[in-house]
């Protein structure tokens, strides 16, 4: 056989796959030596693969056309992570997906398992309605990954997405990027950040959008064009001009169904928005809400469940003009001696604690922070003051739960200990939200140890080396925005030790 | 654990709004102590043969289910005149609220509901 055609074949085929390969094992200087060796491996593979292929596709340009057979198989095994991905994951073949993405292990970095997960639930979300019985099985699946790495996490929010649950889908992922890199194969978190960009512009969290769009992480061509037309949506410098927005519009994947999005974007103006702007204006003249119109405005905003900042302090500095009215109590007492109701005072007295309550409940929904509360309005102080106690005694009491488990060494399957690790997580930050940085250190100090244990537990008798130093990764964060330099140490050391 | 706002605000204030013994009892918030107890036995009476028109009432905050329990509990706490008080600044608002307000009205987002699809999730 002649050695030129074969060499150009050869090499034709092998700078694909060597490219392909290159971008998603992620070669980094800081990989460890076994990662070196399985990298080193695909490449002696890939070269020796692709000279069996160049000589059967010579073969058959020859006209031996059984040979197509063998070359097939020889493309299989050099390309399994594309065939799955642009092949079987957008038919929705879900099973021929999960033993593809069997031989295809450098892309998951070896978690065979976790990669095989991913391709199938990423399969049965592209089925128009998802198969029951697939969900299942790979639900099994799923419970039998031991340990739990960020390919088994992807594909478990990949499931819970076919599910219908995105809430817990989107917690997952966004925990992908607290994994240590040698835990986490590039194409994880590649994966989430594609998946939360499309959920953040699904909810029209644009901000979200334009942060996960534009950042230096690899992305798809759609994500970066979510990411300009967000950055153009809500002002975020350095504003894309329509000029930008249609060449990036050409160059990604999906114009047909991406061109609505475009043309709403060009139809904002190209303006920067300062900081000043976003902020939301504070009307100058608030509207005086008096009896009547102050419970229709009461009641309206309790059945709707959540109302603006500006409208519950309005509702606050209201009521307490109301309850302090001697016009309120005159009725009341007047009413009160029809009825023979006795006492009008304990009538009003309750009717405070309902209305203190009520905004309790609606600052909660709101996501009010206590700060705005602590102003010059009684009622609203007694609020903030009820809401940091019900804030950090529910935070106390899942904490105190995690506790005792974990000193009774109760074990749950792993996925169940990430939820209930991101369970306290949510709270936690939901506290640091409202609480700001008056709570931030107190809730901090309520959550670190039960957690730190947790994770310990978790490396040291359990196996869990993936799970357990995303753990540490995040308390380590989280130490320092608390500014507690010990437990920042001892998580920087338990980070350092799992690597 | 809190619970998300759309769930943790219901139950307790809107559904007490909705659950208010003046509108249970359909019932002007001036009504007499002997209209509480005919409004009351005539709705035990209608629901007790099935009536269709007695298993639901209209608020200005939307419909509510009723059923004896709903309708016993009304009147208790409309005999108990200083409960009575109370109820009657609440349903005072009444009179004078809009139309219904929906507390699962979907606010307008603004998101991009083929983002999913346009990335290959779906």
């Amino acid at each position: 056989m002649p050695m030129f055609p074969l060499a150009f074949t050869t090499i034709a085929i092998l700078l694909p796959t060597l490219l392909h390969r290159w971008e998603h094992v992620g070669v980094s200087p800081h990989l460890p030596p076994q990662q070196w060796a399985r990298g080193l491996w695909s490449v002696v593979l890939a070269l020796i693969l692709s000279y069996v292929a160049a000589l059967f596709a010579l073969s058959v340009a020859r006209g031996h056309v059984m040979h197509v057979i063998p070359l097939a198989a020889v493309l299989v095994l050099l390309f399994p992570w594309p065939i799955t991905r642009f092949v079987l994951i957008p038919l929705g073949r879900w099973r021929m997906a999960w033993n593809f993405a069997q031989l295809s292990g450098w892309v998951w970095r070896g978690d065979v398992p976790g990669g095989q997960l991913v391709a199938g639930a990423w399969a049965v979300l592209r089925q128009r309605t998802p198969s029951a019985k697939a969900i299942a099985w790979l639900s099994a699946r799923r419970d039998e990954l031991e340990p739990l790495e960020a390919p088994g996490v992807v594909g478990s929010a990949l499931l819970a997405d076919a599910l219908g649950d995105r809430s817990a889908a989107r917690r997952m992922l966004r925990l992908v990027a607290d994994f240590e890199d040698h835990n986490r194969p590039p194409l994880t978190r590649y994966l989430a950040n594609e998946w939360l960009t499309a959920d953040a512009a699904d909810r029209g969290a644009w901000a979200d959008v334009e942060l996960r769009g534009r950042s230096p992480h690899r992305r798809s061509r759609t994500t970066r064009l979510l990411g300009e037309i967000a950055a153009r949506l809500i002002g975020y410098p350095p504003v894309p001009s329509n000029a930008t927005l249609v060449v990036v519009w050409l160059l990604s994947g999906a114009r047909l169904r991406t061109l609505p999005l475009l043309r709403r974007a060009m139809r904002v103006p190209r303006v920067d928005v300062v900081p000043e702007v976003r902020r939301p204006a504070v009307s100058a003249v608030e509207p005086v809400l008096d009896g009547s119109a102050l419970l229709v405005a009461h009641s309206e905003a309790i059945a709707k469940g959540k109302i603006p900042m500006e409208r519950l302090l309005g509702l606050g500095r209201a009521w307490d003009r109301l309850l302090g009215d001697p016009q309120l109590r005159d009725q009341t007492a007047r009413r009160a001696l029809a009825l023979r109701a006795g006492d009008p005072d304990q009538v009003i007295a309750r009717l405070g604690r309902q209305v203190e309550a009520d905004l309790t409940a609606l600052a909660l929904a709101g996501r009010i922070p206590l700060v705005a509360l602590e102003g010059d309005c009684a009622s609203l102080r007694r609020v903030a003051r009820e809401l940091r106690h019900l804030l950090l005694d529910d935070l106390a009491v899942v904490c105190e739960g995690l506790d005792a488990r974990v000193r009774a060494r109760k074990p749950l399957a792993p996925l169940d200990e990430l939820r209930e690790f991101m369970a306290v997580r949510e709270q936690y930050e939901q506290v640091c939200e409202i609480g700001g940085p008056e709570l931030v250190r107190v809730a901090f100090s309520q959550i670190h140890d039960p957690l730190c244990n947790l994770a310990v537990w978790l490396w040291d008798e359990r196996g869990e080396a993936g799970i357990s130093n995303a753990m540490f990764h995040w308390l380590g964060h989280e130490a320092v925005m608390a500014g507690d330099e010990e437990a920042a140490e001892l998580q920087r050391r338990n980070v350092a030790c799992g690597r | 654990m809190l619970e998300p706002a759309s769930t943790w605000s219901e139950p307790s204030a809107h559904a007490r709004l909705i659950d208010n013994p003046f509108y249970v009892l359909e019932l002007a918030p001036d009504c007499s102590r002997a209209e509480v107890e005919r409004a009351g036995q005539k709705l035990l009476a209608m629901l007790e043969v099935d009536l269709a028109g007695a298993r639901r009432y209209s608020t200005p905050f939307g419909e509510g289910p009723r059923d004896a329990a709903k309708v016993r509990e009304a009147m208790a706490e409309l005999r108990d005149p200083q409960r009575r008080l109370f109820h009657e600044l609440w349903a005072a608002t009444g009179a004078r609220g809009g139309g219904p307000v929906h507390a699962d009205d979907p606010a307008p987002t603004g998101g991009f509901s083929a983002a999913l699809c346009a990335l290959g999730w779906r």
